[in-house]
Parts: structure tokens; C-alpha cells; sequence
């Protein structure tokens, strides 16, 4: 009994310190995507950790949320509101173009092996030259995760400097802009890690309303040779878009590096 | 001297107009009957109003009215806002007016895009767009063709939550 509690209490602790790890969904959604307002206009934004699109399961600390304006400066966090199910803040928009707002999570490192007669899978959160490692492990690998969640807000015409590539990490190419998306028509986003183009990518993308459907109406796609998804939505509202990349690195840390993405967008009307 | 270049500048004008008109041999005129119906209820806000025109490939070709009161909810015209009134062209200045009482009101194209320029003769739509504070929104369109040999028509465009039958005029 005793024992058990212990173990609920760990396992507990882990879901709550290594969310990326669980690869539960984190997502953002905004109370709008796109404004015609032509003064500063306050947004709210709920933040939460969550299997469902869009409701709410467990709140987020949300001290690693970057808001970048559209010229590219950062713009500060205000205050925030925890509460038991959800994380919530408002954000001033006050400037025409494309605002993106991420959540990046800090890397953590997963190392993985299996031991025993039976192959028993087992894992440390601890990178490859801290792990400690039992005798007689095989199949040892180190993760490095990280999880990003992210949203564009636009007031106005869509702009491209907070989406401008940088070579490095994961990124997202708006081929279509994620404030441009609409039903019935073709979308095309294209992802790169470190500058590759990131193939045979599976990408899921959910609309929004699962707690009242049967079918989650999640659309499981691939990116092509180029890294390339391209989507055809039926739905109007927001969406979320999850994927996971992982991919052999060279470091003295990690044998792999690994992604978590959820990307909130609107799909707009016809 | 003024006078002199300002005839000048006149003259130059009528001639391109001339050679655009040659080009395109359109003198078309439409003409759309808005039709706002009375809405039931206690919160029986006036609608803001889009009218605008789409080429065949959907692109934006002018937007010809737009009957609204704050900026913040431009972007109820979902269509409108996201195809012209987002990219504005300077149509919020020169097209933009008061929202309108429930009943018939008449707008005009006269057959030029956003730059005043006679549009060449094809196919096009004609797109009206409504959405009420507490209501709903709604997004009717036409197609009709300028030129290419037809003559006068005249469409009748299904009623919808927000805009009652309306009807669309073509002249040659």
C-alpha cells in the first residue's frame, strides 16, 4: 500500500516536470486569430496541457512563453493567471502585421535501454554522460526533447518577419501563411530541423470541438521528400496541429534530438 | 500657364481613357439592390455591409461599399476582410459609410477596378456580405459577364439570414 502511493506520487511528479516527455499535447488557443481593429486591442489567451481540442485538462507555468511583435521585437509577458485546469493571460496587440506567441519548453534529456532476461524497458531523464547506466543494458539511447507550442495572431494585413527562417532548431514555412488558411482550399506548411527539410513527417491536425463529436476528425498526414504537408480543411475555426520529430544528432549529450510541436491556427471561411 | 497644362493633363487622360475603352470596348454598368430585412427581437443591431467584386480566378477586383461603424468588427465580413479589407487599398476611405436602416438600397459598379480602371470584359461575381452584432452572417454572390457579346441581364439572388432577395442589374 505504501508502496503504491510512492509510486502513484512518482509518476505523478513526472507528468508534471517532464510534460514533453509524456508527449501530452500543449497548446495555446487565443480569443482571436486575425483583428480589423485599428487601435491597441487586448487578446486572451488560454494555455493548457491537454489531449482533447480544445479543453482543458492541466495548467501550464507559463514563464517560457516568447511573444515576438511583427517587427521581430519581443514584446514582455505580463501577469498570468494558473488556475487548476488552465493557464491564462492577455496580450496587447497594438501593431499592424503577424504577432507569434511560443511556449518552448526547456530540453530535457530521456535515456532509454532495456535490461533483464525479459527485456524490460526502463528510462532516466538524464543525459548521456550523466545516466547511470546498469550493467548489461542494451539498446541505450539518449533523447534530447523539447516542446514547443505556438500560435500567429495578425491585425490587419498578414506579415513574414516573425516567420523568416533561421537555419536553426525546428521551423515552421509558411508556403501558406498560418493566418491565410481557408476552408476547402489547400494549405501547405513546410518543417525543417537545422535548416533540413524534415521528410516523412507524420503530422496530425484536429479540429476543434473533439469533447462534442464522436470522431476526433483528426487528418493524419506526411510531409513529402521536401518536407512539405500540404491539407485541404473542411472545417472553419481552430485547429491543432501536433508532430514529433526526432533525429539522429552527434553530441556528447544526446544520440538523438527530438521535437514535440503544436501549432493552434484558424481556418478561416470561404 | 496653370490652365494651359491642366488641358494638357485632360486631354492626355481622355486619350488613354479612349485607347482602355478601345481595348476593352466596355461602357457596362450594375447596379444592386441591398437588401437588408428587418430583424425580430430586442437587440436588432444594423448589420455591417460589404459589396465587393471578385474576378473569375477570385480574385479581388474592387470593393465598391462598405456600411460599418468600429474597425473592431471589419472582420465579421469574413470574406470581404480577408481577401480586400485586410490588405487595404485605400477602399475603407473612399467607399466606407454608416450602417444602413432594414430596406432597399442601391449600389452602383461602374465596371472599374480598385485603381478606376475599366476592367476587361469576362466573367466576374458579384459578392454581398452582412453580419449583425447578436445575428448572424451571410455571404451571397453572383456571377454575371461584362461584355463578350451579352446583352443587359438581370439576376434575383436567393434571400439569406442577414439579406433578403436582392436584385443585380447588368447594362451594356
Amino acid at each position: 500500500m505504501k508502496k503504491r502511493t510512492w509510486l502513484g506520487a512518482a509518476a505523478l511528479s513526472l507528468a508534471l516536470l517532464a510534460p514533453s516527455v509524456q508527449a501530452h499535447p500543449l497548446w495555446m488557443l487565443p480569443s482571436e486569430f486575425n483583428l480589423s481593429t485599428e487601435e491597441s486591442f487586448w487578446i486572451t489567451v488560454d494555455a493548457t496541457a491537454a489531449h482533447g481540442v480544445f479543453t482543458f485538462d492541466k495548467p501550464l507555468g507559463l514563464d517560457s512563453v516568447s511573444i515576438y511583435k511583427p517587427n521581430g521585437d519581443r514584446q514582455r509577458m505580463g501577469s498570468y493567471f494558473k488556475g487548476k485546469r488552465r493557464s491564462v493571460f492577455d496580450l496587447e496587440i497594438d501593431t499592424a502585421g503577424t504577432y507569434k506567441v511560443e511556449l518552448s519548453g526547456q530540453q530535457r534529456y530521456v535515456t532509454t535501454y532495456e535490461i533483464g532476461a525479459r527485456n524490460t524497458s526502463r528510462r532516466i531523464f538524464a543525459n548521456k554522460q550523466e545516466a547511470e547506466i546498469p550493467e548489461g543494458a542494451k539498446n541505450v539511447k539518449t533523447t534530447a526533447v523539447q516542446t514547443l507550442s505556438a500560435f500567429y495572431v495578425t491585425q490587419g494585413a498578414p506579415s513574414n518577419k516573425v516567420l523568416e527562417a533561421t537555419g536553426k532548431g525546428f521551423e515552421l514555412h509558411p508556403l501558406t501563411h498560418p493566418s491565410d488558411v481557408v476552408a476547402k482550399e489547400n494549405a501547405r506548411f513546410k518543417f525543417t530541423f537545422d535548416g533540413e527539410p524534415l521528410a516523412n513527417l507524420d503530422i496530425e491536425i484536429t479540429p476543434h470541438g473533439t469533447a462534442w463529436r464522436n470522431s476526433r476528425e483528426q487528418m493524419n498526414l506526411k510531409t513529402d521528400k521536401n518536407g512539405v504537408v500540404t491539407f485541404k480543411p473542411t472545417v472553419v475555426g481552430p485547429h491543432l496541429l501536433m508532430t514529433s520529430m526526432r533525429k539522429n544528432v552527434k553530441s556528447p549529450l544526446a544520440d538523438a534530438a527530438g521535437v514535440n510541436y503544436h501549432l493552434t491556427f484558424e481556418v478561416l471561411s470561404q | 500657364m496653370i490652365q494651359t497644362k491642366k488641358v494638357t493633363t485632360l486631354a492626355a487622360l481622355v486619350l488613354i481613357s479612349a485607347l482602355t475603352s478601345v481595348s476593352s470596348a466596355l461602357a457596362a454598368e450594375v447596379s444592386i439592390e441591398v437588401n437588408l430585412p428587418v430583424s425580430e427581437g430586442s437587440m436588432n443591431y444594423r448589420p455591417y455591409v460589404a459589396v465587393w467584386v471578385e474576378d473569375a480566378q477570385d480574385q479581388t477586383v474592387k470593393t465598391i461599399a462598405v456600411w460599418r461603424k468600429e474597425a473592431d468588427w471589419l472582420k465579421d465580413m469574413r470574406r470581404w476582410w480577408r481577401k480586400a479589407g485586410r490588405y487595404d487599398q485605400g477602399e475603407l476611405d473612399s467607399v466606407t459609410g454608416a450602417t444602413r436602416r432594414p430596406g432597399k438600397h442601391e449600389v452602383k459598379w461602374d465596371a472599374t477596378n480598385q485603381q478606376g480602371e475599366a476592367v476587361p470584359a469576362g466573367q466576374y461575381t458579384l459578392n454581398i456580405e452582412a453580419s449583425r452584432e447578436h445575428g448572424s452572417r451571410s455571404w451571397v454572390r453572383q456571377t454575371i459577364t461584362l461584355g463578350k457579346g451579352e446583352g443587359n441581364q438581370v439576376y434575383t439572388t436567393k434571400a439569406a439570414e442577414e439579406l433578403g432577395s436582392m436584385t443585380i442589374k447588368v447594362s451594356h
